[in-house]
């Protein structure tokens, strides 16, 4: 069994993505998918309720294989009616971008509704050597805010970025979960993350539709064990989205 | 022979690389089937003397059946030099050159000047369009290059096989007619990391009758390149892994 937790549909692509998705589940065996839908930097609120309009019915047209983050710009005042709003449709996560760095203000009543209902916040998170956008947050914004809520389940994306950096930022930091979605493909990066954080806290994630078949090539060629694997491929995210599923 | 033309040997200066040696590689191409590579030192990329690297390399593979490319840094004074030093010393299938860690252009006079000594060998040019991850560089930086000064070098008559290694998917489809319509032009797979169909992707774009196998083994993970190959057409696939940049 394999469950990614972490995919996207782009507004502009969304039909090509779908199929994508699909397509990837037939080739690789994916058993579920957790999609969040995405657009512009700073979307507006008719942006945030198309966007999780296309998640909803994927959802909806696929609910054995797909399920689906809720999107929400903390700088809008309506978040928690979206919040609330997604997760009563059968969303089993809230998705952060770049509006805003996850140690924001603006993210306190957003963790303490997600901890009130035991669901998990896939933040981006990203280190970039060039082209850090403002709001961008990185594994340091993703510490912050897990110090700040200790009881709230984060997945950190992309191991942060880089792996060097991400994973020292929540080596000791237990309700921090991350994936390796994004395209790094070191040699070695996840026997790096595994050695920092040990196999309960590393998730599978592709980032679909950019990029992810290497994610598998990624495990499969990591010095772990079977049972390593699993937990990695799918018992972890079982455990992560245990509140709601 | 079964190739893989992306591939070191060496040390990575910046993160623990398992596998690093030349019997590590080579385990790595047995469990998949590769038979040789084309391959090169990681220290000639760093040294301040290339030749160190490659003289290095080539007492390791000497009778392996691999074969050594040389690598080159134009910007370094007289590069006739290592040229000849190269000659006299060791044998060598190909020039291998990594602009964004030397920090040129295709447009570059000592560029220029390079090329028209290897085309005078008959080698073909190995050119890394990246060489790692950018996005995560932070203790040394690569110098990005115009993709128009490649092109506008590409469009030239080529007198000797390019091949271009680590170039991504968003870049080939930049170039795709220049690509396309130069005979003397190849590509490799290592950094078509943005498509989950990388065989299907380049077959549309028409350019996988110009693809060869690398892998950018050991930075990148050598499966993250193979793994394009599961479901593909075994027919194809040995094509691709078969493919000569030159006789």
């Amino acid at each position: 069994m394999i469950i990614d937790a972490h995919a996207h549909l782009w507004a502009n692509h969304y039909k090509d993505d779908k199929r994508t998705i699909l397509k990837a589940c037939e080739t690789f065996g994916l058993s579920r998918v957790y999609i969040s839908s995405l657009a512009s930097h700073y979307p507006d609120y008719d942006e945030i309720n198309y966007l999780n309009s296309l998640t909803l019915g994927f959802m909806k047209e696929r609910p054995e294989l797909i399920s689906g983050y809720v999107y929400v710009d903390p700088t809008h005042n309506n978040k928690l009616d979206v919040l609330e709003k997604g997760l009563d449709a059968g969303m089993e996560g809230v998705k952060l971008w770049v509006a805003a760095k996850c140690d924001d203000y603006r993210i306190d009543d957003i963790a303490e509704k997600c901890i009130k209902y035991n669901v998990p916040i896939l933040v981006h998170a990203f280190q970039k050597a060039t082209g850090q956008l403002d709001n961008e947050s990185t594994a340091e914004n993703v510490r912050h805010l897990a110090l700040r809520y200790p009881e709230l389940k984060i997945i950190m994306a992309h191991m942060g970025g880089n792996v060097y950096f991400g994973i020292r930022c929540i080596s000791d930091l237990d309700n921090v979960y991350t994936d390796f979605s994004g395209t790094m493909i070191g040699t070695g990066d996840i026997d790096y993350a595994f050695e920092a954080i040990g196999e309960d806290r590393l998730l599978f994630g592709t980032d679909m539709p950019s990029g992810g078949r290497q994610c598998i090539a990624q495990v499969e060629e990591a010095r772990l064990t079977k049972d390593q694997k699993d937990k990695i491929y799918y018992k972890n995210a079982l455990r992560v989205f245990g509140g709601r599923r | 022979m079964k190739t893989d033309y992306n591939c070191f040997v060496g040390t990575w200066p910046f993160a623990k690389r398992k596998q690093i040696d030349f019997d590590g590689l080579r385990s790595m191409h047995q469990k998949h089937g590769i038979e040789t590579g084309l391959v090169s030192s990681l220290g000639a990329v760093f040294y301040n003397d290339p030749f160190e690297g490659d003289l290095e390399l080539s007492v390791i593979i000497k009778s392996s059946g691999y074969r050594l490319a040389a690598s080159i840094n134009p910007m370094l004074p007289n590069t006739m030099y290592d040229i000849k030093r190269a000659d006299e010393s060791f044998e060598y299938d190909a020039f291998r050159i990594y602009p964004t860690v030397h920090g040129y252009d295709f447009d570059t006079p000592e560029f220029r000047e390079f090329y028209q000594m290897a085309s005078e060998r008959g080698k073909p040019i190995i050119v890394h369009c990246s060489f790692g991850d950018y996005r995560l560089d932070y203790l040394f930086k690569q110098k990005s290059f115009e993709m128009a000064s490649l092109d506008s070098f590409l469009k030239r008559e080529l007198k000797t096989p390019v091949l271009l290694c680590n170039m991504k998917l968003s870049e080939l489809e930049g170039m795709v007619d220049t690509l396309s319509n130069e005979e003397n032009i190849f590509i490799d797979m290592s950094e078509i990391r943005h498509s989950m169909f990388v065989v299907e992707d380049l077959t549309k774009m028409g350019l996988i009758k110009k693809t060869v196998f690398g892998s950018f083994y050991p930075m990148f993970d050598f499966l993250a390149a193979f793994i394009h190959f599961n479901g593909v057409d075994n027919t194809l696939k040995n094509t691709i892994l078969n493919r000569k940049i030159c006789d």
